[in-house]
C-alpha cells in the first residue's frame, strides 16, 4: 500500500504518454511507413497506391513547429508536393514500363519521397511536443512529487503538535 | 548543419554541452590525481597542556552498534579527567535503554559520560550535534558516528595539529571493518578509499576547499561557534566545512590515521546513503555557491570547489546523454558530427576506467593483487553507474529545493562474512527508485539495440554498461528487500550452488537469445545482406539471384513490430514489393540492348532494393527482442535474482 501511490502515478504517465503517442504521433508513423512502401515500389501505380494511403494521415494544413517554423514541415507545403508527385505518376502511368523515361522518373521520385518522408520525421516530435502537451507533462511530473512535499509537511506540522 | 532544424540543433547541442561537461569534472579528477602524490602534512609540536576533548556521539536507533562504539571511545588514550563524552541520543526504539546502561556503567567507571535524550528530532542529526555542543564544555569536539571504532590514539595523533590556531578541523580517513562482506562492501570500499586518498589528499595538498566526512574527526570549538554552528542541512557535515572554511579556518586531513568503520551491506540502504550525500552536496552547492564564487580564494580553488559540491551533478549528466542517445541517432545528425559525437560517447566509459586504473598507486595497500583490484574498479564502475538514477533524483529534488527526512543508513554490526542482515532489525523495505531503475534501464538496452542496428557502434560501451549496471542495481534492490512476510528458511545457499544456479541462469538466457536470434531475427538479417548484394550487383541477372535469395529466407507475412506496427515493416507487402521489382528486373534482361533502359531502370531498382533492406533491418530489434522474449526477461532475471540473494 505504501507504493500504491507511486504506481497509479506511473500507471497514469504511461496512460497520458500512451495516449498522446497514438493520437499524434502513430498516425504519421503510419503515414511514414506508406511512403517508406512507396519508395521501394514496383510500379508507378503502386507508389501512387501508397501515396494516396498516406495522405489522409497527414494533416491537411498546419505547421507542428511552434517555435522557429520552417517550410519544411509545413502539411500544407508537404501535401502540394505529394499532390505534384502524384500528377508526376499518373503522367508515366501512360508511358510504356519498358522506357527508360518511365525508370529515372520512378528513381526521381523515390529520391523525392525519401526526402519528404524526413520532413514529416522532421515535424513529428513538435506534433507530441506542443505546449498543451508539455503542460500535460509537467502537471504529471511535478503531481508526484508536489504530493510527498505536502504529505512531509503535514507530517512534520503534526509531529511538531505533538511535541507541543 | 543548414538544413537542421531548431528542435534537431538543440538536441545535439545539449548531447555535445552534456558530453563536454563530463570532462571537466575529469579533468578535475586528474589533477587531483597528480596533487595527491605531492600530500604532505606539515609536522605539528606537541602541546603543552591536554586540552579537555568532548566527543559528540549522535545517536538514533542503533541498538546493534551503539556499544561497541561507547566501549570503544572509553579505551581512548586520553585521561578521564579530561575526557568528556556525550551520547545524543535521538532513538525512538531499545537503544535508549542500552545507551542508559552503558552510560551508567561507564560513569561508574570514573567516566564523564552524559546521555542526553531529545524530544523530537528536530534537525535530525545537525539537531543532535547542537544540543550536544549546548550540553559540553570541550575545547575540541571529536565526532563519531555509531558504525564507527576510533582507534586508541585517535585523539592524541591529532591533537597537535591544532597548535596552528587557524587550524579549525583536522579529519582522519575511514578505515573500513567488512570490505570483504559482499561485492557490493567492495564496490563502496574502493569508491570511499579513492575519495580519501585522491580528492582528500589532492584537494589538500592544492591548498582547496576540504569537507568533513560527518564523522572521525574533530573540531574546534571556537572554529564551529565562529561559523555558526550546526544548521538543519541533510549534509551538515558539508555545510560546516564550506561556512568555516569561507570564515577563513583552515583545514588539515590526516591521512596515516584510520577510524574503521562499517560499510552498508543492503542495497538499499547504500543508495540511501548516497541518495543523502547527492542531496545535501546539492543543497550545500545551492546555500554557498554565490559565496564561494566571490570569495577570497584563487580561481583554480573556486573551480575544485564548485566541482566538489557539484559532483554527483555529472550522473545526472550521464543519465541525460544515454536518454538522448537514440534520438540524436534517429535524428540522423550524425551524419556530420559523428566523430564528436562518438568520441563523447565513448569518453565518459573510457575515462572512467582508465582512471580508477591509475588510481590504483594509491589504493594498492588494501589489495592483495591486481587482480582483486581490477575486479573492484569494474564493481565500482557497474555500481557508480548504477547509481546514478537514483543520484539524478536526489540532484534534481534538491535542485527543486524538495523537503527531505534525514533518513540514516542502517548499521547491522556486520564485520565477518557470512553473517546475514535480512532477518535483523533495521533492514530496509523495497525502495521504489528501483523502478525507475529498472525502467530506464529497459530504455537503456533499447538504445544498445537502436545503436547496435544504426550502426552506431560507439554508443555501444556508454549504453551498455549504463543499461546492465541500472538493471543490476534495481534487481539487487527488490532482491535486497526486507521480506515482508515471515518464510520457512530453506538454508544457506552455498558459493558453490550460487555459481552453478548463475551460469544456468546465463546459460539458459544465451540459449534464448541466440535461439531467438537464430530462428527469427537471423533471416531477416540474411534477407537484408542479399538485398544490400543485389543493390551493389553489376548486373541485373546478380541482383535478381540476390533477391530470389532473400525472398526464400523471408516469412510468408506478418508485422514483426508487435507494438503499434507501421506499412513499413509489414512482410507481405515488403515481398509484394519484391516480386514487382523482380518483375521489372526480368524485363530489363530481355531487352538488354537498351542501353539507356537498362541503366535507368537498374539504377531506380538498385534503390528501392536498398530501401527494403532498410526496412528489413529497422524490424529486426522487434523480432530478436518479441513480446514474449522480453516478458521471460522480466520475469527470469528477478526471480534468478531474488533466488540468489534471499535465502
Amino acid at each position: 500500500m505504501r507504493y500504491a501511490p507511486v504506481l497509479v502515478w506511473i500507471m497514469v504517465g504511461v496512460v497520458i504518454f500512451t495516449w498522446l503517442y497514438v493520437e499524434f504521433i502513430h498516425p504519421l508513423d503510419i503515414a511514414m511507413g506508406f511512403l517508406s512502401r512507396a519508395q521501394s515500389a514496383g510500379y508507378a501505380e503502386d507508389i501512387a497506391r501508397y501515396i494516396r494511403q498516406a495522405k489522409p494521415l497527414i494533416p491537411s494544413e498546419g505547421n507542428p513547429v511552434w517555435i522557429f517554423p520552417t517550410s519544411r514541415t509545413d502539411f500544407k507545403l508537404i501535401h502540394n508536393d505529394l499532390e505534384a508527385i502524384l500528377g508526376r505518376l499518373s503522367t508515366i502511368a501512360g508511358l510504356s514500363r519498358d522506357t527508360s523515361a518511365y525508370a529515372q522518373t520512378l528513381n526521381d521520385i523515390r529520391s523525392r519521397l525519401s526526402v519528404i518522408v524526413g520532413h514529416i520525421g522532421e515535424a513529428m516530435p513538435y506534433t507530441i511536443l506542443t505546449p498543451s502537451n508539455i503542460g500535460i507533462f509537467v502537471v504529471w511530473l511535478v503531481s508526484l512529487p508536489t504530493a510527498y512535499r505536502l504529505k512531509t509537511r503535514l507530517k512534520i506540522r503534526r509531529s511538531q503538535e505533538a511535541v507541543q | 548543419m543548414g538544413c537542421m532544424s531548431f528542435l534537431h540543433l538543440m538536441l545535439l547541442t545539449l548531447f555535445i554541452a552534456v558530453s563536454a561537461i563530463l570532462p571537466i569534472h575529469t579533468l578535475a579528477y586528474m589533477q587531483l590525481l597528480i596533487l595527491a602524490r605531492r600530500y604532505r602534512v606539515a609536522h605539528s609540536s606537541e602541546l603543552n597542556e591536554l586540552p579537555i576533548v568532548s566527543v559528540h556521539l549522535p545517536i538514533y536507533n542503533e541498538s546493534h552498534v551503539v556499544a561497541r562504539l561507547v566501549e570503544s571511545v572509553c579505551n581512548l588514550d586520553y585521561p578521564q579527567d579530561k575526557l568528556e563524552i556525550i551520547i545524543s541520543d535521538d532513538s525512538d526504539d531499545e537503544t535508549s535503554q542500552i545507551c542508559a546502561r552503558l552510560a551508567e556503567e561507564y560513569r561508574a567507571l570514573g567516566f564523564k559520560i552524559l546521555h542526553l535524550r531529545r524530544v523530537g528530532r528536530e534537525g535530525f542529526k545537525a539537531g543532535a550535534l547542537a544540543y550536544a555542543l549546548n550540553h559540553s564544555s570541550g575545547e575540541y569536539i571529536a565526532i563519531f558516528d555509531a558504525d564507527f571504532i576510533p582507534p586508541r590514539d585517535f585523539i592524541r595523533k591529532i591533537l597537535p595539529y591544532f597548535s596552528d590556531d587557524r587550524v579549525g578541523l583536522v579529519q582522519a580517513r575511514w578505515g573500513h571493518l567488512n570490505r570483504n562482506y559482499s561485492l557490493l562492501t567492495s564496490a563502496q570500499a574502493l569508491g570511499l578509499d579513492l575519495h580519501f586518498k585522491v580528492e582528500q589528499m589532492g584537494r589538500a595538498s592544492g591548498g582547496f576547499f576540504l569537507n568533513f566526512n560527518g564523522t572521525a574527526g574533530i573540531w574546534r570549538r571556537s572554529c564551529i561557534m565562529d561559523s555558526g554552528g550546526w544548521l538543519p542541512s541533510l549534509a551538515e557535515d558539508l555545510d560546516l566545512s564550506y561556512r568555516a572554511q569561507l570564515r577563513g579556518w583552515r583545514f588539515v586531513y590526516l591521512d596515516d590515521l584510520v577510524a574503521p568503520a562499517e560499510i552498508p551491506v543492503q542495497v538499499n540502504a547504500a543508495r540511501r546513503q548516497q541518495y543523502r550525500w547527492a542531496f545535501g552536496a546539492v543543497q550545500t552547492a545551492l546555500r554557498y555557491m554565490d559565496k564561494v564564487i566571490f570569495s577570497r580564494f584563487s580561481l583554480l580553488g573556486k573551480v575544485h570547489a564548485i566541482i566538489h559540491l557539484t559532483r554527483h551533478i555529472p550522473q545526472l549528466l550521464l543519465t541525460i546523454q544515454v536518454l538522448l542517445v537514440p534520438l540524436v541517432i534517429r535524428e540522423g545528425s550524425l551524419s556530420q558530427n559523428y566523430t564528436i559525437l562518438g568520441f563523447m560517447a565513448l569518453y565518459p566509459v573510457l575515462v572512467i576506467i582508465s582512471m580508477l586504473l591509475v588510481s590504483s598507486g594509491f589504493v594498492k595497500a588494501a589489495y592483495r593483487n591486481m587482480t582483486h583490484f581490477i575486479r573492484d574498479v569494474l564493481l565500482l564502475v557497474v555500481w557508480g553507474t548504477g547509481i546514478a538514477v537514483n543520484n539524478s533524483i536526489a540532484v534534481l529534488h534538491a535542485l527543486v529545493k524538495g523537503e527531505m527526512v534525514f533518513a540514516r543508513t542502517p548499521k547491522f554490526g556486520i564485520v565477518g562474512r557470512g553473517v546475514d542482515w535480512r532477518r535483523m532489525r533495521y533492514a530496509l523495505p523495497f525502495d521504489a527508485l528501483a523502478v525507475a531503475d529498472i525502467i530506464i534501464g529497459v530504455y537503456a538496452l533499447y538504445a544498445s539495440l537502436y545503436a547496435y542496428y544504426a550502426h552506431a557502434f560507439y554508443f555501444l560501451p556508454l549504453t551498455t554498461i549504463f543499461s546492465a549496471s541500472l538493471l543490476a542495481t534495481g534487481f539487487a534492490t527488490i532482491a535486497h528487500s526486507r521480506p515482508t512476510k515471515q518464510t520457512i528458511p530453506h538454508g544457506e545457499i552455498t558459493v558453490i550452488s550460487k555459481i552453478v544456479f548463475t551460469a544456468l541462469i546465463v546459460l539458459v538466457l544465451l540459449a534464448g537469445a541466440l535461439s531467438s536470434y537464430s530462428k527469427t531475427a537471423y533471416s531477416y538479417g540474411v534477407a537484408a545482406g542479399y538485398l544490400d548484394r543485389a543493390s551493389v550487383a553489376a548486373e541485373i541477372e546478380n541482383s535478381l539471384r540476390y533477391v530470389d535469395a532473400a525472398l526464400k529466407v523471408l516469412p510468408a507475412s506478418g508485422n514483426p513490430v508487435w507494438i503499434l506496427p507501421t506499412p513499413q515493416t509489414d512482410i507481405a507487402l515488403i515481398r509484394d514489393d519484391l516480386a514487382r521489382l523482380r518483375e521489372r528486373m526480368e524485363t530489363a534482361v530481355m531487352l538488354k540492348d537498351d542501353l539507356d533502359y537498362y541503366h535507368a531502370l537498374y539504377e531506380d531498382v538498385r534503390q528501392a532494393l536498398s530501401n527494403i533492406g532498410k526496412q528489413l533491418r529497422a524490424s529486426m530489434p522487434y523480432v530478436w527482442l518479441g513480446l514474449y522474449e522480453l516478458l521471460a526477461i522480466i520475469v527470469i532475471l528477478p526471480l534468478a535474482i531474488t533466488i540468489l540473494v534471499r535465502r
